[in-house]
């Protein structure tokens, strides 16, 4: 076996799994995502003595998850009127995710992005941010929150204000401006 | 231009839409391409900032393992393993029990006019039933399911009464639902093992991977159990609660096969004392720092598991009517 290969091809692995496993979850979801992107490290293995791991390989890997994704979401069936609406959303989120869409692929390699945003809700005064990530980061209700954090419904909602209005401004370069009047 | 409604949005966000809201935002994105580029660019940002790099770091690394250990199959016998494991994948493991009385014998019977198909197996062995979907499901003794001969376009049901583990067809479309008079599984995710007793008082359902949803036939409510837990749910208390544990060892009757994974030496005792009806006696110098994966044949007698123990394992055991005393090997501890 090619050691050298052996080397690059784990190093590659490491530094895109994470990468190309959020870029497939965006197109087909969790359930199926994971195995698209072993399936594509698989394929790349198996083409070792032809292909060389060079520049070319985030392209590569992007436009092998994408292809692969695509062939899932085509064998989704198409039942009801309701499943065509998400058939529709997926398809056009699809071509979004496109890999010749560079700014996409960008925004997912570039980690800095992401630190900017989570630098950013860690700004947040204490228990706003505590409030802000349980809702964010964990999912809950307000309702939920509230509860927990043993506070009223209305200071959960004030606290969600005011971090929203924050992060509004603190992030308006990246469309995070939206999230203000998304999440109540 | 309908401006989508904040609530709509953040279900969206959320995965949380119902069909109408997915009608009202495939409309908006169809308006134009600006809708669509400015909703996927903001589910994008949404998505990204949730992103946890310490869970992704740990996500990679499992990963990585199976993936050297996918390519070390694959080149060691080529195709066969891999369609094998695909196969397995998309498989969801669903096992259910339900006491019945009454030897039935084995018999496939058709009812015409409602195109179900009905299975009785009085046997004593188990039976292995191909259902139209590729759901494969092993009967145990007393068992009787009732599928139709096409499934319905929007979900699968089956109804079975006796003890039953299934391994379901993945299809995220068509939920696959097992009905017994007490209680209904739902499979959500892919790979789950139900259990659930009818005659008895309790009826129950483990979960060995994946996700399913359980729920009382009778209002007594519904839980979404993770892996290794289990839903058991008394009939006539009505109260439905979960509890952890190996689910694994609830499906153990169908293939025969009692899996260990990492247990050492008193995880292991536990189980032989379940399946052998034997009591096991540690003496106090065992060590439990080691741990064993393997699987034991259920049909082998407790002495030849208990020698093949001794083979792996450095212990010396002595067997005394229903008493087992097991103590570490001399010199080797």
């Amino acid at each position: 076996m090619n050691e050298e290969f052996d080397i690059t091809y784990k190093a590659t692995f490491r530094k895109y799994h994470a990468n190309l496993l959020f870029y497939a979850t965006r197109i087909i979801g969790d359930e199926e995502a994971e195995d698209v992107v072993q399936d594509v490290f698989v394929e790349l293995w198996k083409r070792k003595d032809s292909i060389e791991i060079g520049e070319q390989i985030q392209a590569f890997l992007y436009r092998a998850v994408y292809t692969r994704s695509l062939n899932v979401l085509k064998h989704r069936g198409i039942e009801s009127n309701y499943y065509t609406a998400m058939e529709e959303i997926a398809q056009k989120r699809a071509e979004f995710y496109q890999p010749d869409n560079n700014e996409v692929i960008r925004r997912i390699e570039d980690r800095e992005l992401r630190n900017e945003i989570q630098e950013a809700i860690n700004e947040l005064p204490d228990k706003c941010r505590e409030v802000f990530k349980l809702s964010y980061l964990h999912h809950m209700k307000n309702k939920e929150i509230a509860d927990v954090m043993d506070v009223s419904l209305r200071t959960v909602e004030a606290h969600m204000y005011k971090a929203l209005k924050f992060l509004r401004t603190r992030l308006s370069h990246l469309c995070f401006l939206f999230l203000l009047f998304f999440l109540k | 231009m309908n401006e989508l409604s904040d609530e709509t949005l953040r279900k969206y966000l959320e995965g949380e839409c119902s069909g109408e809201d997915f009608i009202r935002i495939n409309a908006w994105i169809k308006e134009s391409d600006e809708n669509a580029r400015k909703l996927f660019l903001l589910e994008e940002t949404y998505q990204a900032g949730k992103r946890n790099p310490f869970q992704e770091r740990k996500q990679t690394e499992q990963a990585e393992a199976r993936l050297f250990k996918r390519i070390g199959e694959e080149t060691a016998t080529r195709q066969k393993t891999l369609r094998l494991r695909n196969w397995m994948r998309y498989a969801a493991i669903l096992a259910v029990v339900l006491m019945t009385g009454g030897g039935l014998g084995y018999w496939i019977f058709e009812v015409p006019s409602s195109e179900d198909i009905l299975i009785a197996n009085a046997d004593n062995n188990v039976r292995t039933v191909v259902l139209p979907d590729g759901t494969k499901v092993w009967l145990n003794h007393s068992a009787t399911l009732t599928y139709p001969r096409k499934f319905a376009e929007r979900q699968r049901s089956v109804h079975l009464e006796g003890e039953a583990y299934f391994e379901v067809t993945k299809n995220p479309h068509k939920p696959f639902i097992v009905e017994s008079d007490a209680m209904r599984v739902r499979v959500l995710g892919t790979t789950f093992n139900f259990k659930s007793s009818h005659n008895c008082r309790v009826a129950e359902a483990s979960l060995i991977e994946g996700e399913i949803e359980v729920k009382g036939q009778n209002e007594e409510g519904m839980i979404v159990l993770a892996p290794g837990q289990k839903a058991e749910l008394n009939k006539s208390t009505g109260r439905l609660q979960v509890k952890q544990v190996d689910a694994r060892m609830d499906a153990v009757w169908h293939n025969g096969l009692i899996p260990f994974e990492q247990a050492d030496i008193f995880a292991i005792a536990k189980t032989l004392e379940r399946f052998y009806g034997v009591k096991i006696i540690l003496s106090p110098d065992i060590r439990s720092n080691k741990t064993y994966s393997g699987v034991i044949k259920r049909k082998d007698n407790i002495e030849s598991v208990l020698q093949s123990l001794h083979n792996s394992i450095p212990i010396q055991y002595k067997i005394e009517e229903n008493n087992i005393f097991i103590s570490s090997q001399k010199g080797t501890n």
